[in-house]
């Protein structure tokens, strides 16, 4: 093992473009409600508001459950019926509604230690600015950090402009990437449309935090390149990820692959978290090659995305869309957009 | 955004039962902990059984007692009071035996003595009504209780009774008999009887044992991706339970698998759960078509061509007409089962 937590927290101050603070002994980051929201939809950090089953947003952002025949599941809606999933988190979680958070690292053995740290953050949390601890997981190769490395590429490629998230389902059945970053003329188009440029990019984590929030502060690029589909596979403790990353390169559909590791070379460590899979690669270089908008799997991706951006609206909005679209089922969405055209859907979203 | 249901069926558990109850409080782990899969004396949520472990639960009340854990008997200083399996296979089409291979989960808890509970969190599809019946029986036959719910009221109302007092004991009779009543009229009115059942779901009731019989073949329970060996010990424990009355030996044949596939599977699977369950259950013995005698060559060259063929079309028709051929000539006492 090759980390330690003041590397890690420094790591996530620099992605943040932030610093870490101390307090006593205790060292963390301030982050904004939006920035802590997104963080811990893709690393699973929880809010601290028990010490027996904190909660992280990540296991409620699941859109499908059959992803390819576009099959919602209980998550974002329930059972393919409408939900209010700003609502159901604001509701149950009102944690998450803090103005600031202060992320801290606990490092554990076992689960019972776990337990110990989140009681003594929730007796010494302030209301206006609770915890947001993030699981060290001491025992298992590599502390269980994949997401973070999956968070941090998340944000570089974020950061380039391409709609990002964890674990979508890639290639039609090919597997799921750990992160993933595509953008497409119709998704910038749709980018536009349902946020009036308020967004550059989309993706679960941002949509729910925007109708939270607002926009989160961190800054977005612009891609101005064609069609782009980008993957990173994570692993922690010297793991190699060679096979995942010869499977999606050889399905074709792919620009580039990124290996996500913490521990590249012996003397580069955490801050060279991210090469590709030939070279060591500091920062994320993505190539403007792009694979045109007619793949089946853009489209799907582009589906994917107006599904999730129905799935983070209020139920009157949902409504609005049910009757735009002559539906009566949200559940029925997907396969009347996948009836349209693409222009057609824009003019009806507009 | 492909993350599993089960955290988000976890959350849903403990926003509605809260995780401190009279004395007795909730041990639940996150998704990416393997916490879960340690055994209940150790902190984990697996039960077991004399050396027999059943598959983890997600959530489980416990109160601080100390307890000697029948897996190993090792003393620890809680005892389990109600173990939890959640699913919501309902909404991902699992109206099938699909439903019942999460079945054993629980069950350990059962078999330690304490409530368990197999939650099917609703969905577009129903609960299949066979899991009230093998809870039903389990209850009357096990230390502990077992009890099929979709309704975490249910809980929450057991929950909100003192533990171990009358009123707790009441709270869960009142669930277990409201289940059996259910179980047994669906029971009357599909089947009416245990010869009709064992008729229509792959089973030989003959006056010395019962049988029932599987497709299963050995890849079912060597890939990972399929649930095959879950499933298959479902419905092994559907048969235990339900002709545990007619006390009678019983046996769960698959007639495409041979001795050597078992003792293969020994070898390759002597970590895995379910296989170690159907090799274990004591008082039903898995039996390949070696276990037979009497089955004519036309019969087990057939079972023995199929033996790697997935049951669908052409296959399956073939599959189906041995196992009639087989089944008679057992009716007829000329095939039976080696001592």
């Amino acid at each position: 093992m090759n980390l330690h937590s003041g590397q890690i927290l420094s790591f996530i101050a620099k992605q943040l473009k932030s610093g870490v603070s101390s307090d006593g002994d205790l060292s963390y980051i301030t982050l904004d409600r939006a920035t802590a929201f997104e963080f811990s939809s893709f690393t699973g950090a929880t809010y601290v508001d028990n010490a027996t089953f904190p909660f992280s947003p990540r296991p409620h952002l699941k859109l499908f459950d059959k992803p390819f025949s576009l099959e919602f599941v209980t998550g974002m809606f329930e059972n393919g019926q409408a939900i209010s999933s700003v609502q159901k988190i604001t509701e149950n979680y009102p944690i998450v509604s803090a103005t600031k958070y202060k992320l801290v690292l606990c490092p554990f053995e076992t689960e019972s230690e776990w337990r110990t740290q989140l009681r003594s953050l929730l007796h010494a949390q302030s209301q206006d600015e609770p915890f947001l601890a993030l699981r060290l997981e001491v025992s298992k190769k590599g502390w269980g950090l994949e997401p973070l490395l999956e968070w941090a590429f998340a944000m570089e490629l974020k950061s380039n402009g391409l709609i990002t998230e964890s674990q979508v389902p890639f290639g039609l059945g090919v597997g799921t990437p750990d992160t993933q970053g595509f953008i497409s003329h119709f998704s910038r188009q749709l980018i536009e449309v349902v946020t009036g440029k308020k967004l550059a990019t989309l993706s679960i984590p941002e949509l729910l935090g925007y109708h939270f929030f607002g926009p989160a502060s961190t800054s977005h690029g612009i891609w101005k390149g064609d069609s782009i589909v980008v993957i990173g596979e994570a692993k922690t403790g010297g793991s190699s990820a060679a096979k995942q990353l010869k499977k999606y390169s050889d399905s074709g559909l792919l620009d580039i692959a990124y290996f996500l590791s913490d521990s590249a070379t012996s003397n580069l460590i955490f801050e060279t978290y991210l090469t590709d899979a030939y070279r060591i690669n500091p920062k994320v270089q993505i190539p403007s090659t792009g694979l045109g908008t007619t793949s089946a799997y853009i489209n799907w991706l582009e589906l994917s995305l107006i599904a999730a951006y129905a799935a983070s609206l209020d139920l009157e909005a949902q409504a609005k869309i049910l009757q735009k679209f002559g539906l009566t089922d949200l559940g029925k969405l997907p396969s009347a957009l996948s009836q349209l055209g693409k222009s057609d859907i824009l003019r009806l979203l507009q | 955004m492909a993350m599993s249901k089960d955290e988000l069926v976890k959350r849903e558990i403990f926003n509605a039962l809260g995780s401190d109850k009279s004395g007795i409080e909730m041990r639940i782990f996150v998704e990416s902990s393997n916490e879960d899969q340690k055994m209940f004396s150790d902190g984990g949520l697996t039960f077991g059984l004399a050396g027999v472990a059943y598959g983890s639960c997600d959530c489980a009340f416990v109160k601080k007692q100390a307890w000697s854990d029948p897996f190993n008997n090792k003393t620890c200083e809680y005892t389990p009071v109600m173990a939890i399996e959640a699913t919501a296979a309902r909404s991902s089409g699992s109206s099938g035996n699909a439903q019942f291979q999460r079945f054993h989960h629980a069950l350990g808890a059962v078999r330690n003595g304490a409530l368990g509970v197999y939650y099917l969190r609703p969905g577009k599809l129903g609960i299949r009504p066979e899991l009230f019946l093998m809870a039903s029986k389990a209850s009357q036959i096990e230390p502990g209780n077992y009890l099929i719910t979709e309704s975490l009221d249910v809980l929450k109302n057991i929950l909100a009774k003192p533990y171990g007092s009358k009123e707790w004991v009441e709270a869960v009779e009142k669930e277990i008999l409201d289940q059996k009543n259910k179980a047994e009229l669906w029971f009357k009115e599909k089947y009416g009887t245990l010869a009709n059942f064992a008729k229509r779901r792959s089973t030989v009731l003959s006056d010395e044992y019962v049988l029932k019989h599987a497709g299963r073949m050995s890849r079912n329970f060597t890939d990972s991706s399929q649930r095959a060996g879950h499933i298959a010990v479902g419905e092994m424990y559907l048969t235990k339970y339900l002709f545990s009355e007619l006390g009678r030996p019983m046996y769960y044949l698959f007639p495409r698998m041979t001795d050597q596939d078992f003792s293969q599977l020994d070898l390759k699977k002597a970590v895995d759960k379910e296989w170690h369950l159907l090799r274990n259950e004591s008082g039903i013995k898995l039996i390949s078509l070696d276990g037979l005698y009497g089955v004519p060559k036309e019969i087990s060259n057939g079972f023995r061509r199929l033996k790697d063929t997935p049951l669908k079309g052409k296959a399956l028709r073939e599959y189906n007409h041995l196992v009639v051929k087989l089944v008679e000539l057992i009716n007829l006492k000329r095939v039976g089962i080696n001592p």
